[in-house]
């Protein structure tokens, strides 16, 4: 998984999903949560969004806001669990 | 230390109208002997009786009553340090937390009032809020106190929730005693804590609340709902909500266990569901959109068995289909409906015993608690008899003291503005507001604040704001002339909204049109931009 592509998939869905396509000058550290672009509710979503794309779940401790900051925090928190999650050993 | 004594006379310049004299007027006796009259008290007492029962658990751990209580007197003491005495206001800018719950605690103890700002609140209103009520100190990480204004740092002293460095860290709390803090401690009718709501073009306004205010409301919810130290009471609500003033000091007051939902977890309905199971919890109280997420998506009706024995729901109306198809599943849980606006916190109640196979409406907001008077106007003034309707009026000792820097409220009743009818079986059914206010996703909005504040804009000519949609889906739209060919984007006014509103009343989504429309009297039409709304949305759907 590379970080660019799940950055411009995480803003493509914030784009089309939140801002109905209205996303001029949406960037990598546009403060997501003080602008009021996500909320409580969207977090939610899209915790299940990353979850369906990237087959990523975000564990209840992590879900915390300062996770959710911006694009660039969130990218971050689905390459580390996806890393976690290659790293266990898996299921025969 | 000099240093803390220079920032007291730098407080001169501050621009803010110090009204402390006003608010917090005369302590007043009227109660009897041994009664607790102040909020710092219920966990003092507790930690008498149960030092090692469970206060508290969040996401930075837990405390023991014991703990906690010790916890509260070394912040008490370092806010002395920081310059804070009787009287003065405490910013409180954390993530809700354990830390940040005891912080409260702490200010109390000096008979100092506390001010829960939002966690993701901008720096600019943050800044405008501590200016507003002369904030003396602070408490916030370190992060968040650099994105203030070197102006504003130096008004306000801090205690720092993480991290080492220069300052007063949360490390350096071990420094200072944790026995008991002696001196005068607030009395009943003093200022508790400040709650900021919108105001009028965009100024916050900051209802103040006295420990009366909060006990009333508190050994109410305490007796009504019989609390033993054995319940476990879970925080859904943000602390600057009114709705966490029961969560918080109801177990306090019982010597029962409190159980933080981190903010990100609030609406994630899995979590929620697992939540109250892994807790054991028994007392749930949050709006009802978050229950509708539970039941929908958490599986709430699904589990087994559940720890409950009563669930509250307050801040808007709960749909009967799905109050219904809980109240079906859990029978042996008891079901509240809890009303009040933050300047009375609640004023009524209904419980739910029966819910009639073809009943449509949502259940009635019920009757008044809390000690207090609750009756209904109509337009000519008089009251309201069975089966009529008009603005519902609370008077008794949850009444706000007054907004901070205007005088204050006195003894006259407060006209919540909402319309409701009294039913013959003396229960209020509520109806809707009087005014412009709305109501979106329990956060009670007045468009015409956010149209002032968007008018603002220097590229805004006109703007109005209109609701789309109803509960989880209910959006912000804002229909906006601009002053220049090229209108803001999107994002400039989430931004200008951020730095000058709550988070919830930033809009959603914004319609450049080249002029407003208006009906044939000149007014703005509302309608129009309603349907417009919903139009919009609709041909988004099914494109």
């Amino acid at each position: 998984m590379k970080q660019s592509e799940v950055l411009a998939s995480l803003k493509g869905y914030i784009s089309r999903g939140i801002l109905d396509g209205q996303d001029i000058g949406l960037d990598a550290s546009t403060p997501l949560l003080e602008w009021g672009i996500i909320n409580s509710i969207e977090i939610a979503r899209l915790v299940s969004f990353i979850q369906d794309r990237f087959g990523v779940e975000i564990p209840g401790e992590k879900i915390v806001f300062e996770y959710f900051r911006d694009l660039t925090t969130i990218t971050s928190l689905v390459l580390e669990l996806a890393q976690a999650d290659l790293a266990k050993p898996r299921k025969a | 230390m000099n240093f803390y004594q220079t920032k007291r006379q730098r407080e001169a310049v501050l621009d803010v109208s110090l009204d402390n004299k006003h608010i917090e007027g005369p302590p007043q006796s009227q109660h009897s002997e041994g009664e607790v009259t102040n909020l710092q008290d219920l966990v003092i007492l507790s930690a008498k009786r149960t030092p090692h029962a469970l206060a508290i658990k969040g996401p930075d751990g837990s405390m023991t009553y014991g703990e906690l209580d010790n916890l509260a007197n070394r912040i008490a003491r370092a806010l002395v340090e920081l310059g804070v005495r009787s009287g003065d206001r405490v910013g409180i800018w954390l993530d809700k937390t354990v830390r940040a719950m005891a912080a409260m605690q702490g200010a109390l103890r000096l008979g100092a009032a506390y001010v829960p700002l939002d966690p993701l609140a901008p720096a600019s209103r943050t800044s405008t809020i501590l200016r507003d009520c002369a904030m003396r100190a602070l408490v916030t990480t370190r992060e968040r106190a650099k994105t203030l204004l070197t102006d504003d740092i130096e008004q306000v002293a801090c205690l720092y929730a993480d991290g080492t460095g220069p300052g007063l860290n949360w490390d350096d709390l071990l420094s200072f005693s944790e026995e008991p803090i002696e001196g005068p401690a607030a009395g009943y009718d003093n200022l508790a804590y400040i709650l900021y709501t919108s105001g009028s073009t965009g100024k916050p306004k900051g209802v103040c609340l006295s420990h009366r205010n909060a006990l009333a409301l508190i050994n109410w919810a305490a007796e009504e709902l019989q609390a033993t130290p054995a319940d476990r009471f879970a925080n859904h609500a943000a602390f600057h909500f009114d709705m966490s003033v029961l969560d918080l000091y109801v177990p306090f007051q019982t010597g029962a266990s409190v159980f933080l939902i981190p903010d990100g977890m609030s609406y994630v309905p899995r979590r929620l569901v697992d939540f109250i199971i892994q807790e054991n919890i028994t007392i749930w109280q949050s709006v009802p959109s978050a229950l509708i997420l539970m039941i929908e998506q958490g599986g709430l009706l699904d589990v087994q068995s559940i720890p409950l024995r009563a669930i509250l729901f307050a801040g808007e109306p709960f749909p009967i289909k799905h109050l219904r198809w809980l109240f079906e599943r859990w029978p042996s849980v008891r079901f509240l409906n809890l009303y009040g606006p933050t300047e009375t916190n609640v004023c009524t109640f209904y419980e739910v015993t029966e819910i009639r196979k073809d009943r449509t409406k949502p259940v009635p907001i019920g009757r008044a608690c809390s000690g207090d008077r609750v009756w209904a106007v109509k337009e000519d003034g008089t009251e309201v008899e069975p089966g009529e309707e008009g603005e519902l009026m609370v008077s008794g000792p949850t009444v706000l003291l007054g907004y901070w820097g205007r005088p204050p409220h006195g003894d006259k009743p407060y006209a919540t503005g909402d319309i409701v009818r009294l039913q013959k079986d003396g229960n209020y059914m509520y109806i809707g507001r009087r005014d412009h206010m709305v109501k979106v996703r329990g956060n009670r909005i007045e468009l015409g604040d956010i149209e002032a504040a968007l008018e603002q804009h220097p590229q805004i000519r006109e703007v109005a704001v209109v609701v789309s949609g109803s509960g989880m889906e209910a959006r912000l739209i804002a229909f906006i002339a601009s002053t220049t060919d090229e209108p803001p984007t999107l994002l400039d006014i989430k931004r200008h909204c951020a730095e000058r509103l709550p988070r919830y009343m930033i809009v959603d989504g914004a319609r450049f049109i080249p002029a407003l429309p208006r009906t044939r009297n000149g007014k703005v039409d509302r309608l129009k931009l309603t349907q417009d709304a919903a139009n919009i949305k609709r041909q988004e759907r099914t494109n």
